[in-house]
């Protein structure tokens, strides 16, 4: 009897709790957790005072506030982003995160948040006029992004290999690079190019036209196994563009007008 | 716009900078000690026992083999996956304390050999007990002869404190990226971080390379 | 571990890839290695030598052995850059490491220089040697025996220090990684190889280092 009893008591203190999903245990700790590239201006950057600020940090902040939360911004490089969330460190990831296929396998995405166009970065005495002008200069990129992807498939496409490709390991240092000349031209976001052109200390940046690539629908990232938290991030996102919440950040943070529609020809 | 990602280098990226400083200097003081004393732990038993010697070989050659920044992505992922409830400065300090530990534990080692087996005895004949003479002769005589050593291993784990920077805590080296990120005034921020480091690791190793030859002198007197 | 999924097959499918970021490693080691220890020389025998001689080398000695190694990697990358001198990163993480290297030396070689007594080079030159004969065939010989243990270390250090590198655009072991685990995010599986490549590394390293010591020893009176 008494060992029957030490099981059944065992067995109690053992059992898993009550199931908890993703969003109780976010609200339980009041604060969502989440990763932002803070290199990624307009997208994500620290403003003056050094506090983190930009179009992914308001969409996070937003987030926060319908779940009734604190935001906690963690910063995370480009190669960091879906390390940090597989290693529970975020609960969520809004860093203008292309969906692909091959991340897919590790992480879950949400419906398109944001749409970027590809466009060549070069400095204005580099005579970089298109794309296909980078053909056998010395270009970078950043490793583990989507522009990075554009510019190595080109180079592909040119027969060339990846010799004259140097991959950094954050936005701003391949600025730098190509500030300096130590590259001529980088793939980037249409967001980041019209800035940086207005920015004083990258005077000498210009955008040289489209790349070869589709619209770059970005999507919010979290754990596999948060599938509750992934159909909340849908609806929330579903709710930010019918309260034209997505139109006002788009114009405050990229300042390029309507912002493009969160969907692809032919498909949803 | 309302915002602004760039500015010139003002006071505030100083005083950024600075708090970086006093982060570099925080995780030196935590995983500093912790790694002395898991070090110091670890070490006796290596010195003591043959047994701990063969068993706790394996970790320090690993630790001491694999580049720190990759020991830090690696780690750290574990501790996500693993579950463990930790943050960027917790994880941080561990892996700073477990590597330092590796290092310290050859050192505190060598310091235990380095006591004369006779100074030990004549202590034990004096009358004392084990543990006194652990206490009075043993660590004293050992901490004399590695202190040096000690000081210079503490010294490569302020600058080994910037590799943490590639897992997100902002520290001085973290400070001075996100400084250049708004100001791209990339040489003078580096030279005020450069400044920065030396003057935390300068005094130090002048005040080790003192004593070092006040101690040679010392032993010749 | 609790719920984590091992996948290796996308691991080991790159592991071609991941062996050529380590021949970038050795690669680098090696030429860090052959800048560092001429350099490491020359500075021993600066602060062997007058006032103003050595002033220079000792400020030398001290910058690199204050400042982390990832700070020195940026000044030289994007701090030169700001001069308008572009290098690329595999140069750049050569010199700085090389330089790294000889400031962690210099010290080890002054010792070791001093322990050959002057008046074996007076005697080699006596019997008609050359200044330069005579510290190839007598001083550098002897003094290779005392330096080797510190030499070796270093250069698996320069070893672990060149996954830096990575920072600066460097596509050697560690930077393959980083890029092949972006791609497919399996960051522990790709980490956990790349340790085991980098033990590998060092073990050879090490191994290689013991033959050619028993050489060295052959040759000792």
């Amino acid at each position: 009897m008494k060992k029957i009893l030490f099981v059944a008591v065992l067995s109690l203190i053992v059992s898993p709790p009550a199931w908890a999903d993703k969003i109780d245990d976010i609200v339980k700790a009041g604060q969502l957790r989440c990763g932002s590239m803070l290199d990624f201006p307009p997208a994500g950057f620290r403003g003056a005072g050094n506090e983190p600020d930009g179009y992914d940090v308001q969409v996070c902040r937003d987030m926060a506030q319908a779940l009734g939360v604190r935001a906690v911004i963690v910063e995370t490089s480009s190669s960091d982003r879906v390390p940090a969330l597989v290693a529970n460190r975020i609960d969520v990831l809004v860093a203008s995160t292309s969906p692909t296929l091959e991340r897919a396998k590790t992480v879950a995405f949400s419906a398109p948040y944001v749409a970027y166009a590809n466009v060549v970065l070069t400095r204005a005495d580099s005579g970089v006029t298109s794309f296909d002008d980078l053909k056998g200069r010395t270009v970078g990129g950043v490793t583990g992004t989507t522009t990075e992807a554009i510019m190595l498939a080109g180079l592909q496409g040119w027969g060339q290999g990846k010799d004259k490709y140097t991959g950094y390991g954050s936005e701003i240092d391949s600025y730098l690079a190509l500030t300096q000349g130590k590259v001529d031209g980088l793939v980037v976001t249409n967001t980041v190019g019209s800035v940086l052109g207005k920015t004083p200390q990258f005077r000498n940046l210009v955008v040289a036209g489209p790349t070869p690539s589709q619209a770059d629908l970005c999507a919010i990232a979290v754990n596999k196994r948060d599938g509750e938290l992934l159909r909340w991030v849908n609806l929330f996102l579903w709710r930010q563009t019918r309260i034209g919440r997505y139109a006002e950040l788009y114009g405050k943070y990229f300042g390029l007008g309507t912002p493009p529609a969160l969907t692809a020809d032919g498909t949803y | 716009m309302s915002f602004s990602p760039y500015h010139e280098f003002n006071w505030t990226d100083c005083w950024f900078l600075l708090q970086g400083a006093g982060r570099t200097i925080l995780l030196m003081l935590v995983a500093g000690t912790l790694a002395t004393v898991l070090g110091v732990a670890v070490g006796w038993l290596r010195f003591a026992s043959r047994a701990a010697r063969i068993l706790t070989a394996p970790a320090i050659d690993v630790l001491r083999s694999v580049p720190l920044l990759v020991l830090l992505i690696l780690v750290s992922s574990v501790f996500g996956i693993a579950g463990f409830d930790i943050d960027v400065f917790g994880t941080a300090v561990a892996i700073l304390t477990l590597y330092a530990a590796a290092f310290a534990a050859e050192v505190a080692r060598a310091g235990f050999a380095s006591v004369d087996r006779r100074t030990r005895r004549a202590a034990r004949s004096l009358g004392m007990t084990a543990g006194q003479e652990a206490r009075h002769v043993l660590l004293p005589l050992a901490a004399r002869t590695v202190f040096p050593a000690w000081v210079s291993l503490m010294l490569a784990l302020v600058k080994d404190s910037a590799l943490v920077s590639a897992i997100g805590y902002v520290e001085l080296l973290k400070a001075s990226q996100v400084a250049v990120t708004q100001t791209n005034q990339p040489f003078l921020v580096f030279a005020l971080s450069g400044l920065l480091y030396f003057a935390i690791c300068y005094p130090c190793s002048v005040l080790s390379r003192n004593l070092e030859a006040r101690m040679k002198h010392d032993l010749a007197a | 571990m609790l719920d984590y999924q091992f996948h290796w097959r996308a691991v080991l499918a790159d592991l071609p890839e991941l062996l050529g970021g380590a021949v970038v490693t050795l690669q680098v080691t090696a030429l860090s290695v052959i800048v560092g220890v001429p350099l490491a020389v020359l500075l021993a025998a600066c602060l062997r030598g007058g006032a103003s001689a050595r002033r220079p080398a000792r400020a030398f000695i001290e910058v690199t052995r204050n400042t982390p190694c990832l700070f020195q990697l940026y000044l030289f990358y994007y701090g030169l850059g700001a001069l308008g001198l572009n290098l690329p990163s595999f140069t750049v993480a050569v010199v700085a490491i090389g330089l790294n290297n000889a400031g962690f030396l210099a010290d080890t070689y002054r010792s070791a220089l001093q322990a050959v007594p002057a008046q074996q080079t007076a005697a080699a030159r006596s019997l008609g040697m050359s200044f330069l004969n005579a510290f190839w065939h007598v001083v550098l010989p002897q003094m290779a025996r005392i330096a080797y243990l510190p030499t070796v270390n270093q250069v698996v250090w320069a070893m672990l220090n060149s996954s830096l590198g990575t920072l600066i655009g460097l596509r050697e072991l560690t930077g393959v990684t980083q890029f092949l685990q972006s791609r497919s995010f399996r960051t522990l599986e790709f980490f956990l190889l790349t340790a085991a490549l980098y033990y590998v590394l060092a073990k050879a390293l090490m191994l290689a280092a013991a033959l050619l010591g028993r050489r060295l020893a052959r040759g000792a009176p």
